[in-house]
Protein backbone atom coordinates (compact mmCIF):
# COMPACT_ATOMS: atom_id res chain seq x y z
CA UNK A 1 0.00 0.00 0.00
CA UNK A 2 1.68 3.19 -1.17
CA UNK A 3 2.00 5.76 2.32
CA UNK A 4 -0.55 8.09 1.23
CA UNK A 5 -3.40 5.56 0.95
CA UNK A 6 -1.98 3.89 4.32
CA UNK A 7 -2.40 7.78 5.87
CA UNK A 8 -5.51 7.94 4.27
CA UNK A 9 -7.13 4.42 5.62
CA UNK A 10 -5.58 6.05 8.95
CA UNK A 11 -7.56 8.89 9.19
CA UNK A 12 -10.81 7.75 8.36
CA UNK A 13 -9.97 4.38 10.80
CA UNK A 14 -8.50 5.52 13.14
CA UNK A 15 -7.18 8.88 13.71
CA UNK A 16 -4.97 8.78 17.22
CA UNK A 17 -2.85 6.58 15.44
CA UNK A 18 -2.73 8.80 12.58
CA UNK A 19 -1.71 11.76 15.25
CA UNK A 20 0.28 9.73 16.77
CA UNK A 21 2.84 8.49 13.55
CA UNK A 22 2.67 12.67 12.77
CA UNK A 23 3.29 13.77 16.44
CA UNK A 24 7.22 14.69 15.24
CA UNK A 25 5.95 16.95 13.23
CA UNK A 26 3.97 19.15 15.51
CA UNK A 27 7.44 18.65 17.84
CA UNK A 28 8.87 20.29 15.19
CA UNK A 29 6.48 22.70 14.08
CA UNK A 30 6.61 23.75 17.87
CA UNK A 31 10.37 23.71 18.41
CA UNK A 32 10.80 25.60 15.07
CA UNK A 33 8.52 28.28 17.08
CA UNK A 34 10.41 27.74 20.19
CA UNK A 35 13.72 28.60 18.65
CA UNK A 36 12.31 31.60 16.78
CA UNK A 37 10.89 32.91 20.57
CA UNK A 38 8.15 32.91 19.89
CA UNK A 39 7.00 30.41 22.21
CA UNK A 40 8.33 30.25 25.27
CA UNK A 41 10.44 27.02 25.97
CA UNK A 42 9.01 26.04 28.84
CA UNK A 43 5.60 26.35 27.07
CA UNK A 44 6.43 23.77 24.45
CA UNK A 45 4.67 20.81 25.80
CA UNK A 46 1.56 22.70 26.52
CA UNK A 47 1.84 24.33 22.24
CA UNK A 48 1.83 20.39 21.80
CA UNK A 49 -1.09 19.47 23.32
CA UNK A 50 -3.31 22.38 22.29
CA UNK A 51 -2.39 21.73 18.99
CA UNK A 52 -2.92 18.06 18.83
CA UNK A 53 -6.71 19.02 21.04
CA UNK A 54 -7.51 21.64 17.89
CA UNK A 55 -6.34 18.94 15.59
CA UNK A 56 -8.75 16.02 17.09
CA UNK A 57 -11.83 18.66 16.97
CA UNK A 58 -10.71 19.13 13.01
CA UNK A 59 -10.41 15.64 11.93
CA UNK A 60 -14.19 15.41 10.61
CA UNK A 61 -13.81 18.41 8.20
CA UNK A 62 -9.92 17.07 7.39
CA UNK A 63 -11.83 14.39 6.02
CA UNK A 64 -14.43 16.58 4.14
CA UNK A 65 -12.04 18.83 2.64
CA UNK A 66 -9.02 16.77 1.98
CA UNK A 67 -8.83 16.10 -1.74
CA UNK A 68 -6.24 14.20 -2.38
CA UNK A 69 -4.29 16.29 -4.23
CA UNK A 70 -1.24 16.73 -1.84
CA UNK A 71 -0.01 14.22 0.54
CA UNK A 72 -2.04 13.91 3.45
CA UNK A 73 1.33 14.37 5.75
CA UNK A 74 1.79 17.97 3.58
CA UNK A 75 -1.26 18.90 4.09
CA UNK A 76 -1.64 18.11 7.87
CA UNK A 77 1.68 19.59 8.27
CA UNK A 78 0.03 22.89 7.01
CA UNK A 79 -2.71 22.58 9.48
CA UNK A 80 -0.40 22.03 12.22
CA UNK A 81 1.61 25.07 10.96
CA UNK A 82 -1.63 27.17 11.31
CA UNK A 83 -2.92 25.95 14.13
CA UNK A 84 0.55 26.49 16.16
CA UNK A 85 0.21 30.18 14.46
CA UNK A 86 -3.77 30.26 15.83
CA UNK A 87 -2.52 29.40 19.28
CA UNK A 88 0.72 31.56 19.73
CA UNK A 89 -1.68 34.37 18.76
CA UNK A 90 -4.19 33.64 21.00
CA UNK A 91 -1.77 33.23 24.15
CA UNK A 92 0.61 35.87 23.20
CA UNK A 93 -1.97 38.80 22.79
CA UNK A 94 -0.37 41.39 25.31
CA UNK A 95 3.12 40.08 24.64
CA UNK A 96 3.67 40.94 21.27
CA UNK A 97 7.00 42.01 21.30
CA UNK A 98 9.02 38.58 22.39
CA UNK A 99 7.53 37.80 18.86
CA UNK A 100 10.18 39.90 17.31
CA UNK A 101 13.12 39.16 19.61
CA UNK A 102 16.37 38.44 17.99
CA UNK A 103 16.91 34.67 18.05
CA UNK A 104 18.84 33.59 21.04
CA UNK A 105 22.08 33.07 20.49
CA UNK A 106 22.96 29.28 20.91
CA UNK A 107 20.69 29.24 17.49
CA UNK A 108 24.09 30.88 15.73
CA UNK A 109 26.15 28.20 17.20
CA UNK A 110 23.50 25.16 16.42
CA UNK A 111 22.94 26.04 12.77
CA UNK A 112 26.54 27.56 11.91
CA UNK A 113 28.92 24.88 11.06
CA UNK A 114 30.38 27.21 8.99
CA UNK A 115 31.31 24.82 5.96
CA UNK A 116 30.60 24.67 2.95
CA UNK A 117 28.12 22.62 3.50
CA UNK A 118 25.89 24.90 5.09
CA UNK A 119 26.27 27.54 2.29
CA UNK A 120 25.34 24.75 -0.49
CA UNK A 121 22.28 24.07 1.38
CA UNK A 122 21.59 27.73 1.86
CA UNK A 123 22.28 28.30 -1.98
CA UNK A 124 19.70 25.23 -2.71
CA UNK A 125 17.05 26.64 -0.48
CA UNK A 126 17.25 30.07 -1.98
CA UNK A 127 16.40 28.01 -5.55
CA UNK A 128 13.53 26.87 -3.85
CA UNK A 129 12.37 30.37 -3.02
CA UNK A 130 12.92 32.13 -6.45
CA UNK A 131 11.21 29.09 -7.71
CA UNK A 132 7.98 29.72 -5.00
CA UNK A 133 7.05 32.52 -7.63
CA UNK A 134 5.38 30.52 -9.31
CA UNK A 135 4.52 32.73 -13.05
CA UNK A 136 6.34 35.28 -11.66
CA UNK A 137 9.57 33.20 -11.80
CA UNK A 138 11.11 34.22 -14.94
CA UNK A 139 10.73 37.76 -14.27
CA UNK A 140 12.46 37.37 -11.05
CA UNK A 141 15.25 35.62 -12.11
CA UNK A 142 15.95 38.19 -15.47
CA UNK A 143 15.52 40.84 -13.26
CA UNK A 144 18.07 39.78 -10.03
CA UNK A 145 20.07 38.46 -12.94
CA UNK A 146 20.70 41.77 -14.64
CA UNK A 147 20.13 44.20 -11.48
CA UNK A 148 23.25 41.58 -10.29
CA UNK A 149 25.18 41.87 -13.44
CA UNK A 150 25.41 38.31 -13.75
CA UNK A 151 25.11 37.59 -17.50
CA UNK A 152 21.97 36.52 -18.74
CA UNK A 153 21.38 33.47 -21.52
CA UNK A 154 18.86 33.89 -24.18
CA UNK A 155 16.89 30.94 -22.61
CA UNK A 156 16.23 33.07 -19.78
CA UNK A 157 14.67 36.39 -21.88
CA UNK A 158 12.33 33.96 -23.93
CA UNK A 159 11.18 32.29 -20.74
CA UNK A 160 9.85 35.99 -20.03
CA UNK A 161 9.33 37.33 -23.45
CA UNK A 162 7.95 34.53 -24.93
CA UNK A 163 7.21 35.24 -28.78
CA UNK A 164 10.38 37.38 -29.25
CA UNK A 165 12.39 35.93 -32.13
CA UNK A 166 16.23 35.21 -31.88
CA UNK A 167 17.02 38.77 -33.42
CA UNK A 168 15.03 40.39 -31.05
CA UNK A 169 16.39 38.13 -27.99
CA UNK A 170 20.09 39.08 -29.34
CA UNK A 171 19.02 42.77 -29.04
CA UNK A 172 17.90 42.82 -25.47
CA UNK A 173 20.97 40.66 -24.49
CA UNK A 174 23.37 43.34 -26.12
CA UNK A 175 21.69 46.30 -24.64
CA UNK A 176 21.54 44.81 -20.82
CA UNK A 177 25.08 43.68 -21.35
CA UNK A 178 26.12 47.12 -21.98
CA UNK A 179 24.71 48.30 -19.07
CA UNK A 180 27.29 49.94 -16.95
CA UNK A 181 28.19 48.24 -13.16
CA UNK A 182 26.99 51.58 -11.64
CA UNK A 183 24.33 52.87 -13.90
CA UNK A 184 21.41 51.11 -12.15
CA UNK A 185 19.19 54.23 -13.70
CA UNK A 186 19.96 53.28 -17.23
CA UNK A 187 19.71 49.27 -16.56
CA UNK A 188 15.34 50.54 -14.60
CA UNK A 189 14.73 52.21 -17.79
CA UNK A 190 15.83 49.29 -20.03
CA UNK A 191 14.05 46.71 -17.86
CA UNK A 192 10.84 49.05 -18.11
CA UNK A 193 10.90 48.31 -21.44
CA UNK A 194 11.42 44.84 -21.35
CA UNK A 195 8.54 44.46 -19.11
CA UNK A 196 6.33 47.12 -21.66
CA UNK A 197 7.21 44.06 -24.28
CA UNK A 198 6.57 41.42 -22.07
CA UNK A 199 3.93 41.88 -19.97
CA UNK A 200 2.22 45.25 -22.22
CA UNK A 201 2.21 46.93 -19.10
CA UNK A 202 3.73 50.57 -17.77
CA UNK A 203 6.93 50.01 -16.83
CA UNK A 204 8.63 53.25 -15.58
CA UNK A 205 12.09 53.18 -13.73
CA UNK A 206 11.05 53.79 -10.40
CA UNK A 207 8.47 50.93 -10.82
CA UNK A 208 10.85 48.68 -11.54
CA UNK A 209 13.26 49.78 -9.40
CA UNK A 210 10.98 49.60 -6.39
CA UNK A 211 9.96 45.98 -7.94
CA UNK A 212 13.08 44.37 -7.65
CA UNK A 213 13.66 45.85 -4.19
CA UNK A 214 10.30 44.43 -2.85
CA UNK A 215 11.26 41.06 -4.13
CA UNK A 216 14.61 41.18 -2.57
CA UNK A 217 13.16 42.18 0.88
CA UNK A 218 10.77 39.11 0.29
CA UNK A 219 13.71 36.39 -0.93
CA UNK A 220 15.35 37.63 2.44
CA UNK A 221 12.17 37.42 4.51
CA UNK A 222 11.44 33.55 2.67
CA UNK A 223 14.91 32.61 3.58
CA UNK A 224 14.76 33.47 7.54
CA UNK A 225 11.55 32.40 7.70
CA UNK A 226 11.28 30.51 11.02
CA UNK A 227 14.80 29.00 10.12
CA UNK A 228 16.71 31.29 12.77
CA UNK A 229 19.02 32.33 9.99
CA UNK A 230 19.70 35.92 9.20
CA UNK A 231 20.22 36.57 5.86
CA UNK A 232 20.37 40.24 4.61
CA UNK A 233 20.25 41.75 1.19
CA UNK A 234 23.88 41.24 0.70
CA UNK A 235 23.85 37.39 1.98
CA UNK A 236 21.02 37.25 -0.28
CA UNK A 237 23.14 39.00 -3.29
CA UNK A 238 26.20 36.10 -2.47
CA UNK A 239 23.39 33.31 -2.85
CA UNK A 240 22.19 34.36 -6.17
CA UNK A 241 26.03 34.81 -7.35
CA UNK A 242 25.88 31.56 -6.09
CA UNK A 243 22.83 29.79 -7.40
CA UNK A 244 23.25 31.16 -10.89
CA UNK A 245 26.80 30.57 -11.53
CA UNK A 246 27.05 27.17 -10.27
CA UNK A 247 30.38 27.48 -11.73
CA UNK A 248 31.29 30.41 -10.51
CA UNK A 249 34.46 30.72 -8.04
CA UNK A 250 35.53 34.14 -7.51
CA UNK A 251 33.76 34.72 -4.84
CA UNK A 252 35.68 36.82 -2.93
CA UNK A 253 36.86 35.70 0.85
CA UNK A 254 35.62 38.43 2.92
CA UNK A 255 32.22 38.14 1.32
CA UNK A 256 31.76 34.53 1.65
CA UNK A 257 33.19 34.86 5.33
CA UNK A 258 30.13 37.35 5.65
CA UNK A 259 28.12 34.72 4.53
CA UNK A 260 29.27 32.25 6.87
CA UNK A 261 28.61 34.26 9.45
CA UNK A 262 25.16 35.18 8.79
CA UNK A 263 24.62 31.37 8.72
CA UNK B 1 3.45 17.25 -17.70
CA UNK B 2 0.90 19.73 -18.33
CA UNK B 3 -2.04 17.48 -19.29
CA UNK B 4 -2.43 17.53 -15.00
CA UNK B 5 -3.26 20.77 -15.61
CA UNK B 6 -6.62 20.08 -17.61
CA UNK B 7 -8.29 21.94 -14.91
CA UNK B 8 -6.80 25.79 -15.46
CA UNK B 9 -8.75 28.36 -13.71
CA UNK B 10 -10.65 25.53 -11.21
CA UNK B 11 -9.53 26.58 -7.86
CA UNK B 12 -12.21 25.03 -6.13
CA UNK B 13 -10.63 23.41 -2.85
CA UNK B 14 -7.28 24.82 -3.62
CA UNK B 15 -8.41 28.19 -2.44
CA UNK B 16 -9.89 28.97 0.62
CA UNK B 17 -11.10 33.41 0.35
CA UNK B 18 -8.11 35.28 -1.27
CA UNK B 19 -5.63 32.68 -0.45
CA UNK B 20 -4.50 29.32 -0.49
CA UNK B 21 -6.16 26.74 1.23
CA UNK B 22 -4.45 24.05 3.08
CA UNK B 23 -4.83 21.95 0.69
CA UNK B 24 -3.30 24.62 -2.05
CA UNK B 25 -0.25 25.38 0.20
CA UNK B 26 0.34 21.38 0.20
CA UNK B 27 0.51 20.76 -2.90
CA UNK B 28 2.51 23.99 -3.82
CA UNK B 29 4.92 22.60 -0.69
CA UNK B 30 5.13 18.93 -2.33
CA UNK B 31 5.88 20.67 -5.74
CA UNK B 32 8.25 22.86 -4.59
CA UNK B 33 9.80 19.64 -3.22
CA UNK B 34 9.75 17.65 -6.33
CA UNK B 35 10.51 20.22 -8.18
CA UNK B 36 7.80 20.23 -9.79
CA UNK B 37 6.26 24.31 -9.61
CA UNK B 38 5.66 24.38 -13.23
CA UNK B 39 2.99 21.58 -13.26
CA UNK B 40 1.06 23.28 -10.63
CA UNK B 41 -2.37 24.74 -11.14
CA UNK B 42 -1.86 28.12 -13.45
CA UNK B 43 -4.22 29.68 -10.56
CA UNK B 44 -2.01 28.35 -8.29
CA UNK B 45 1.28 29.23 -9.85
CA UNK B 46 -0.34 32.50 -10.35
CA UNK B 47 -1.43 33.71 -7.06
CA UNK B 48 1.92 32.69 -5.98
CA UNK B 49 3.61 34.86 -8.09
CA UNK B 50 1.63 37.91 -6.15
CA UNK B 51 1.29 36.47 -2.50
CA UNK B 52 4.33 36.80 -0.12
CA UNK B 53 2.04 35.35 2.60
CA UNK B 54 1.50 31.87 0.92
CA UNK B 55 4.91 31.72 -0.58
CA UNK B 56 5.89 32.10 3.01
CA UNK B 57 3.62 29.44 3.96
CA UNK B 58 4.83 27.26 1.24
CA UNK B 59 8.35 27.63 2.46
CA UNK B 60 7.79 27.42 6.18
CA UNK B 61 6.23 23.53 5.29
CA UNK B 62 8.64 22.45 2.85
CA UNK B 63 11.33 23.52 5.46
CA UNK B 64 9.57 21.85 8.27
CA UNK B 65 9.35 18.49 6.23
CA UNK B 66 12.67 18.52 4.88
CA UNK B 67 13.98 19.03 8.29
CA UNK B 68 12.29 15.95 9.44
CA UNK B 69 13.26 14.35 6.86
CA UNK B 70 9.19 13.85 5.46
CA UNK B 71 9.15 15.17 1.65
CA UNK B 72 7.31 13.31 -0.50
CA UNK B 73 8.51 11.33 -3.00
CA UNK B 74 7.33 11.26 -6.33
CA UNK B 75 6.19 7.78 -7.35
CA UNK B 76 3.87 8.17 -4.10
CA UNK B 77 2.07 11.21 -4.93
CA UNK B 78 -1.60 11.65 -5.21
CA UNK B 79 -1.65 14.54 -7.84
CA UNK B 80 1.84 14.70 -9.48
CA UNK B 81 2.17 10.30 -10.20
CA UNK B 82 -1.24 9.80 -11.31
CA UNK B 83 -1.96 13.00 -13.22
CA UNK B 84 -5.48 12.53 -12.30
CA UNK B 85 -7.57 15.33 -14.84
CA UNK B 86 -10.07 17.37 -12.22
CA UNK B 87 -12.87 18.82 -14.29
CA UNK B 88 -14.03 21.82 -14.33
CA UNK B 89 -16.51 22.76 -12.14
CA UNK B 90 -19.02 24.07 -14.66
CA UNK B 91 -19.59 22.09 -17.64
CA UNK B 92 -19.55 24.20 -20.76
CA UNK B 93 -22.67 23.26 -22.06
CA UNK B 94 -24.29 24.62 -18.67
CA UNK B 95 -21.95 27.91 -19.47
CA UNK B 96 -23.64 28.64 -22.70
CA UNK B 97 -27.15 27.97 -21.40
CA UNK B 98 -26.19 30.42 -18.83
CA UNK B 99 -25.22 33.11 -21.67
CA UNK B 100 -28.23 32.66 -23.42
CA UNK B 101 -30.80 32.99 -20.53
CA UNK B 102 -28.75 35.93 -19.48
CA UNK B 103 -28.76 37.40 -23.24
CA UNK B 104 -32.49 36.51 -23.16
CA UNK B 105 -33.21 38.69 -19.52
CA UNK B 106 -31.39 41.66 -20.64
CA UNK B 107 -33.34 41.60 -23.72
CA UNK B 108 -36.80 41.13 -22.16
CA UNK B 109 -35.48 42.68 -18.68
CA UNK B 110 -38.25 46.32 -19.29
CA UNK B 111 -35.84 48.44 -16.07
CA UNK B 112 -33.01 47.28 -18.08
CA UNK B 113 -32.38 51.01 -18.28
CA UNK B 114 -32.79 51.97 -14.74
CA UNK B 115 -29.84 49.75 -14.61
CA UNK B 116 -27.75 52.38 -16.46
CA UNK B 117 -29.13 55.45 -14.20
CA UNK B 118 -28.44 53.39 -11.17
CA UNK B 119 -25.72 54.73 -8.88
CA UNK B 120 -22.19 53.79 -9.19
CA UNK B 121 -22.09 51.26 -6.43
CA UNK B 122 -24.79 48.86 -8.35
CA UNK B 123 -23.16 49.42 -11.53
CA UNK B 124 -19.87 47.96 -10.85
CA UNK B 125 -21.93 45.11 -9.23
CA UNK B 126 -23.80 44.27 -12.19
CA UNK B 127 -21.06 44.46 -14.89
CA UNK B 128 -18.75 41.92 -12.08
CA UNK B 129 -22.10 40.10 -12.50
CA UNK B 130 -22.52 40.12 -16.08
CA UNK B 131 -18.86 39.13 -16.32
CA UNK B 132 -19.23 36.72 -14.33
CA UNK B 133 -22.20 34.85 -15.94
CA UNK B 134 -20.23 35.75 -19.51
CA UNK B 135 -16.71 34.08 -18.59
CA UNK B 136 -16.04 37.84 -19.83
CA UNK B 137 -12.41 38.85 -19.05
CA UNK B 138 -11.67 35.47 -16.50
CA UNK B 139 -11.54 38.26 -13.83
CA UNK B 140 -10.58 36.84 -10.76
CA UNK B 141 -11.60 39.16 -7.51
CA UNK B 142 -9.54 37.81 -4.76
CA UNK B 143 -5.92 37.92 -7.30
CA UNK B 144 -4.21 40.90 -6.02
CA UNK B 145 -3.84 44.09 -8.23
CA UNK B 146 -0.29 44.54 -8.99
CA UNK B 147 -0.47 48.27 -8.81
CA UNK B 148 -2.11 48.48 -5.40
CA UNK B 149 -0.82 45.32 -3.05
CA UNK B 150 2.92 46.51 -2.78
CA UNK B 151 1.64 49.85 -1.15
CA UNK B 152 -1.11 47.94 0.94
CA UNK B 153 -0.66 49.06 4.76
CA UNK B 154 1.72 52.12 3.87
CA UNK B 155 1.46 55.58 5.35
CA UNK B 156 2.43 58.44 3.27
CA UNK B 157 2.80 62.19 3.79
CA UNK B 158 1.55 62.25 7.48
CA UNK B 159 3.08 60.53 9.75
CA UNK B 160 0.72 61.39 12.63
CA UNK B 161 -1.67 58.75 11.16
CA UNK B 162 -2.28 55.63 12.87
CA UNK B 163 -4.80 53.28 11.67
CA UNK B 164 -6.88 51.14 14.19
CA UNK B 165 -8.73 49.39 12.08
CA UNK B 166 -9.10 47.67 9.47
CA UNK B 167 -5.46 46.29 9.56
CA UNK B 168 -4.40 45.20 6.08
CA UNK B 169 -5.51 41.97 5.12
CA UNK B 170 -8.71 41.85 7.19
CA UNK B 171 -11.95 39.77 6.27
CA UNK B 172 -14.88 40.47 6.57
CA UNK B 173 -18.71 38.85 6.32
CA UNK B 174 -21.06 39.78 3.42
CA UNK B 175 -23.12 41.60 5.99
CA UNK B 176 -20.36 43.25 7.63
CA UNK B 177 -19.96 47.42 6.92
CA UNK B 178 -15.93 48.61 6.40
CA UNK B 179 -15.50 50.16 10.09
CA UNK B 180 -12.23 52.33 9.77
CA UNK B 181 -10.78 53.58 13.21
CA UNK B 182 -8.01 55.81 13.23
CA UNK B 183 -5.76 58.63 15.32
CA UNK B 184 -3.32 61.20 14.84
CA UNK B 185 -5.38 63.34 11.88
CA UNK B 186 -9.00 63.92 13.82
CA UNK B 187 -10.15 67.67 12.81
CA UNK B 188 -9.01 67.46 8.71
CA UNK B 189 -11.78 66.43 6.66
CA UNK B 190 -10.75 63.14 4.49
CA UNK B 191 -11.72 60.87 1.87
CA UNK B 192 -12.56 57.37 2.17
CA UNK B 193 -12.64 55.67 -0.74
CA UNK B 194 -13.22 51.36 -1.92
CA UNK B 195 -11.80 50.39 -4.49
CA UNK B 196 -12.18 46.54 -6.14
CA UNK B 197 -8.95 45.01 -7.25
CA UNK B 198 -9.07 46.41 -10.70
CA UNK B 199 -8.78 49.86 -9.28
CA UNK B 200 -12.47 51.23 -9.80
CA UNK B 201 -13.70 53.13 -7.24
CA UNK B 202 -16.69 51.75 -5.80
CA UNK B 203 -17.72 53.58 -2.73
CA UNK B 204 -16.45 57.43 -1.46
CA UNK B 205 -16.70 58.55 2.51
CA UNK B 206 -15.87 62.24 4.20
CA UNK B 207 -14.86 61.81 7.06
CA UNK B 208 -12.69 64.03 9.93
CA UNK B 209 -13.48 62.66 13.34
CA UNK B 210 -11.39 59.38 13.32
CA UNK B 211 -14.09 57.11 12.22
CA UNK B 212 -15.71 55.94 8.91
CA UNK B 213 -17.90 53.38 7.99
CA UNK B 214 -18.66 52.01 4.50
CA UNK B 215 -21.42 49.59 3.20
CA UNK B 216 -19.59 45.88 1.93
CA UNK B 217 -19.46 45.95 -1.70
CA UNK B 218 -22.06 43.11 -3.81
CA UNK B 219 -19.79 40.29 -4.28
CA UNK B 220 -17.06 38.61 -2.39
CA UNK B 221 -13.14 39.42 -3.22
CA UNK B 222 -10.27 41.68 -2.16
CA UNK B 223 -11.15 45.08 -2.20
CA UNK B 224 -8.82 48.11 -1.56
CA UNK B 225 -9.47 51.57 0.48
CA UNK B 226 -7.46 54.66 0.20
CA UNK B 227 -8.04 57.20 2.56
CA UNK B 228 -7.02 60.88 1.37
CA UNK B 229 -6.62 64.60 1.89
CA UNK B 230 -7.30 67.25 -0.43
CA UNK B 231 -6.41 64.91 -3.06
CA UNK B 232 -3.15 63.55 -1.60
CA UNK B 233 -2.99 59.59 -0.79
CA UNK B 234 -2.32 59.47 2.74
CA UNK B 235 -3.26 55.38 3.49
CA UNK B 236 -3.55 52.57 1.45
CA UNK B 237 -5.67 49.75 3.05
CA UNK B 238 -7.06 46.32 1.79
CA UNK B 239 -9.95 43.82 2.91
CA UNK B 240 -11.39 40.70 1.95
CA UNK B 241 -15.50 40.28 1.78
CA UNK B 242 -16.05 36.55 1.88
CA UNK B 243 -19.45 34.74 2.07
CA UNK B 244 -18.61 33.11 5.29
CA UNK B 245 -15.56 34.13 7.63
CA UNK B 246 -13.98 31.67 9.04
CA UNK B 247 -12.24 31.23 12.46
CA UNK B 248 -9.35 29.38 11.14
Amino acid sequence: MDPNAEDLRLLHTDPGALMGKYLYLVDTIVQMHVSSGYIDPEDKQEYVHQILDAFIQRIPSIREQYNERSMLRTYCTTIFRNLCRDTIRQNHRTCTARVFQEPPDFMVTYISPLSELVIRQEVEFFGKAVSLFGKKEHKLRLFLKAYYRIPLEPEELRAYVADAGMKELQSWLKELRTVDEEDDPRLFDLLGRLSVRAEGKHGSREAVRKWIRMRINDLVYLMNRSRGTRHTEETVQLLAERYFLPGHKSLEQPRMNELKIRL
Amino acid sequence: MKEHNVYEGQRDGLFDGPHLSGEGQALAADALALDRMEDLPDGVQEHLGECQECREAVIEVYQILRDTDSLPEEGDHPFFSRGEAVEEPLKPAGRRWLKYAAIALLILLPGSMLILRAPLWEQASFSRWLSGIFGGDRHDPFAPSPELEPLAGMVFRDPALQVLVPLPGDTLGMDQPLILNYLGLEGQTLLLELLDNRGVVLGKSMTGDGKAQLQPPGSQGLYYWKLSRDGHLLYLGKVCWINHVHPT
